[in-house]
């Protein structure tokens, strides 16, 4: 009895090929991403130190993690700072953008200047800031100095540490200004147009035809800024450990203190966990919200 | 279609299974070179010495550990078919990568060279060779007792002693001789104990050199202690805040350093010691002005991040001989010497860490592992050892060699400061290990950072905060026993 032989529709043989490609990936996130994420929400209700075997403590570690003053104080670092940095940001990046947008000579050396920051690592941004921020020899004090003002000790007063750090931020803001660049260069120049035929002056112009054609891009870079807010780590880790008087004690900080410091794994895991809820739910409402101010250009509002 | 994806998916989380089952626990590793049980007899054992618990890391030390390797190998290890070899890893990792051994079933054999705290961190870790001691007859008048027994842990109500000191490293004051001329002082003298010679006397000296940026100095009534340009006196910035502490004593005449009951189990880090030594603190900064309101390790400061003295704006920095590294430094730079610590309330204490090499309890060859053990500490090999790593040995006939040698690079230093610092070293060591030692460590930098970062309302709030802190830590800790 000959078998017949079954038609492959080109359709899944395209997909086969398509899974055959990215199998790499799927092997290196289930094995690096995946598993390890699922088995953290194990260790969340376990106390394990790293060298014994992980011990169930069931909500233990939630409720020390709730009842102790140490991660509210951490979250309420974090979040101010997101309040402070992610508007400053966002503005930054978009005002350098539309500058950068309009026709001025040298533009892709300014692009460039000021792309730079974004394409240097977190460590090497928060040396280079550590030497600015000296209070006797930083570039800062050594400025305020010769206007006839004292500038303040920047990272040893828990007074004005925090607000170091959103000069670091503002200086990388880059990295979003390429991408509403790209976003302002999409704009269609027939709207332009049409607001100067309508008599509209550029700052109307920028108001009424560029801030709602770039909303989708806001939305982008407030998302991005968002998660990127709470996973802020690395400048703070060179400049102040978290110090002085845990001032800059951000939410990361205090995860990686209490996992790899205290090897307190189970409660690290706890805290992670609680950081990914915390960032859902902020993604969640910030796409909700999204429905009221971020216009799409194939989109038709009721 | 979906079938085909369901089979794919199924086939990458077997996959991924295997690997994870495959990297974790089980008889590997060193294991697998002597378990293997149709080996030949004679097949070697492989002893593994983990290095980068602290110094030991550098190439030229990474060089010594070489040549001792094969010096090993090709002779004890041979005749006792031991193979020996030296794992080093960076000092920031080697917490870290020592856990996941562990935890992998790859644990090292041996650690070193090992300082207190290191020791501390993993203290339920290490292997109590008191017996290895005994049966082999072990002489330890060979070295100075008070160093041996700063191994000896009482954790849990068990005693054992850990490892043999290698060497140690006492503080003292190192001094600025150019900053002391232009101050017009004298020196701090050089024989510990001197009767005048007290903390008080010490500022006195430091408020003469601490200068403001208009070249008041810190008796000056306009002296202005927000524009500081150099500095009479910088404390043990990068040691616990026992350190400091450890100076304090209580009336039955024992220092106060633990900061907790005999057992363990009781807070007392709200004391009136506790409290004097924050009052201390805040004393130096705040109303002497003769310390840097930073520390060292916080970086931006004006001595940048590792060497206070070696910027030229300190007069004196209390520390520990290990900071031997910036010596060429200074000396390109400036004049320098060494001073004997002062007393506070008539206690002279020089905190001191102690470097040791301890054997893991999870190694699978602990037998062989003494034996390696042994030869380290042997006379030729420990010498090697200990000229390698820079600290005063802790094996006393070695040390006016030791002298000898100092003195002979350094003709104008007072070596002999350090060398006569062993009979102040601090008592309980202020390394030495607490239940949930990384955290109360923790509570206690925090204290001392709030007063030298002005965040803090008294000394006694500091004192009273950080024992409820302590105590909430001592109390999980014997709570999950």
């Amino acid at each position: 009895m000959s078998k017949e032989r079954r038609i492959i529709p080109q359709s899944e043989r395209y997909a086969r090929w398509g899974y055959a490609f990215i199998t790499p990936w799927i092997i290196g996130f289930l094995v690096f991403t995946f598993i390890p994420m699922v088995y953290s929400m194990y260790l969340a209700f376990t106390d394990y130190d790293t060298i014994n075997p992980p011990k169930w403590v069931g909500f233990s570690n939630f409720v020390k993690m709730f009842t102790k003053g140490e991660m509210w104080h951490s979250l309420w670092i974090t979040v101010k700072f997101g309040i402070l940095s992610l508007p400053l940001g966002l503005f930054a990046g978009f005002m350098l953008a539309y500058l950068l947008n309009m026709k001025i000579p040298g533009m892709k050396f300014w692009r460039t200047i000021f792309y730079l920051p974004a394409m240097i690592s977190g460590v090497v941004v928060a040396m280079l800031w550590r030497g600015m921020f000296d209070d006797q020899y930083g570039m800062i004090n050594f400025i305020l100095r010769t206007a006839g003002l004292r500038g303040p000790q920047w990272l040893l007063d828990p007074k004005y540490t925090l607000y170091c750090f959103l000069f670091l931020s503002v200086w990388g803001c880059g990295g979003g200004m390429v991408v509403y660049l790209s976003g302002l260069q999409s704009i269609p120049t027939a709207l332009y147009e049409a607001a100067e035929i309508d008599g509209c002056s550029k700052f109307q112009q920028l108001i009424h035809v560029t801030v709602p054609q770039m909303t989708p891009i806001f939305f982008f870079n407030l998302i991005m800024g968002l998660i990127g807010m709470f996973q802020y780590f690395a400048e703070p880790m060179v400049l102040t450990k978290g110090g002085p008087a845990d001032s800059t004690m951000f939410y990361n900080l205090y995860l990686y203190k209490h996992a790899f410091q205290f090897r307190n794994m189970g409660y690290a895991s706890a805290l992670a966990w609680f950081l990914f809820v915390i960032v859902l739910l902020l993604t969640l409402l910030t796409f909700k919200s999204s429905e009221l101010w971020v216009f799409y250009e194939s989109e038709v509002k009721k | 279609m979906k079938k085909t994806l369901t089979v794919l998916l199924a086939i990458l989380l077997c996959f991924a299974m295997v690997m994870i089952v495959s990297c974790s626990k089980g008889d590997s590793g060193s294991s697998s070179t002597s378990t293997t049980a149709k080996a030949p007899a004679k097949e070697k054992v492989k002893i593994q010495i983990m290095v980068g618990f602290g110094t030991g890391t550098d190439p030229s030390q990474i060089a010594v550990h070489e040549e001792l390797q094969k010096q090993f190998n090709d002779t004890v290890g041979k005749e006792k078919g031991i193979e020996l070899e030296f794992l080093t890893v960076p000092y920031a990792d080697a917490a870290t990568k020592f856990t996941t051994l562990v935890a992998a079933g790859m644990s090292p054999d041996i650690c070193g060279p090992v300082g207190i705290m290191g020791v501390a961190q993993f203290i339920d870790q290490w292997l109590d060779i008191e017996p290895y001691i005994k049966k082999d007859n072990i002489d330890l008048s060979d070295y100075d007792d008070a160093l041996v027994e700063s191994n000896r842990y009482n954790v849990d109500g068990e005693s054992k002693l850990v490892g043999l000191p290698i060497g140690y490293y006492p503080s003292a004051l190192f001094y600025n001789e150019d900053i002391y001329d232009r101050a017009g002082l004298e020196y701090p003298p050089e024989e510990w104990g001197t009767a005048d010679w007290t903390y008080d006397k010490l500022y006195e000296q430091a408020r003469l050199m601490t200068l403001d940026m208009w070249g008041a100095d810190a008796n000056d009534p306009d002296f202005d202690m927000d524009n500081v340009v150099q500095y009479g006196y910088d404390g043990t910035d990068w040691s616990p805040w026992r350190a400091w502490v450890g100076k304090f004593f209580d009336e039955n005449g024992k220092s106060v350093a633990l900061g907790m009951s005999d057992d363990y189990k009781t807070a007392t880090m709200n004391s009136p010691e506790w409290i004097k030594a924050f009052t201390e603190l805040e004393r130096m900064i705040y109303v002497e002005k003769v310390r840097p309101r930073s520390d060292a390790a916080a970086g931006a400061s004006l001595f940048g991040d590792s060497d206070p003295l070696g910027s030229n704006r300190l007069g004196v920095w209390e520390t520990f001989s290990w900071m031997s590294y910036a010596f060429e430094t200074w000396d390109a730079n400036f004049s320098w010497n060494i001073g004997a610590i002062p007393s506070m309330d008539g206690h002279v204490v020089s905190a001191t860490n102690i470097d040791t090499f301890v054997i893991t309890k999870s190694s699978k060859h602990p037998d062989e592992a003494w034996e390696v053990y042994k030869w380290l500490f042997s006379d030729e090999i420990y010498s090697k050892l200990n000229h390698n790593y820079g600290g005063i040995p802790a094996m006393k006939e070695l040390q006016a060699q030791w002298l000898d040698e100092q003195k002979a690079e350094r003709p104008n230093i007072n070596w002999k400061v350090l060398l006569d610092a062993g009979a102040y070293a601090d008592n309980p060591n202020n390394e030495s290990w607490v239940p949930g030692y990384s955290r109360v460590w923790d509570e206690m930098e925090f204290a001392m950072a709030s007063i030298i970062s002005g965040l803090y309302d008294s000394p006694e709030q500091v004192a009273e905060d950080l024992n409820d802190e302590v105590q909430d830590i001592l109390d999980e800790y014997w709570a999950a026993k």
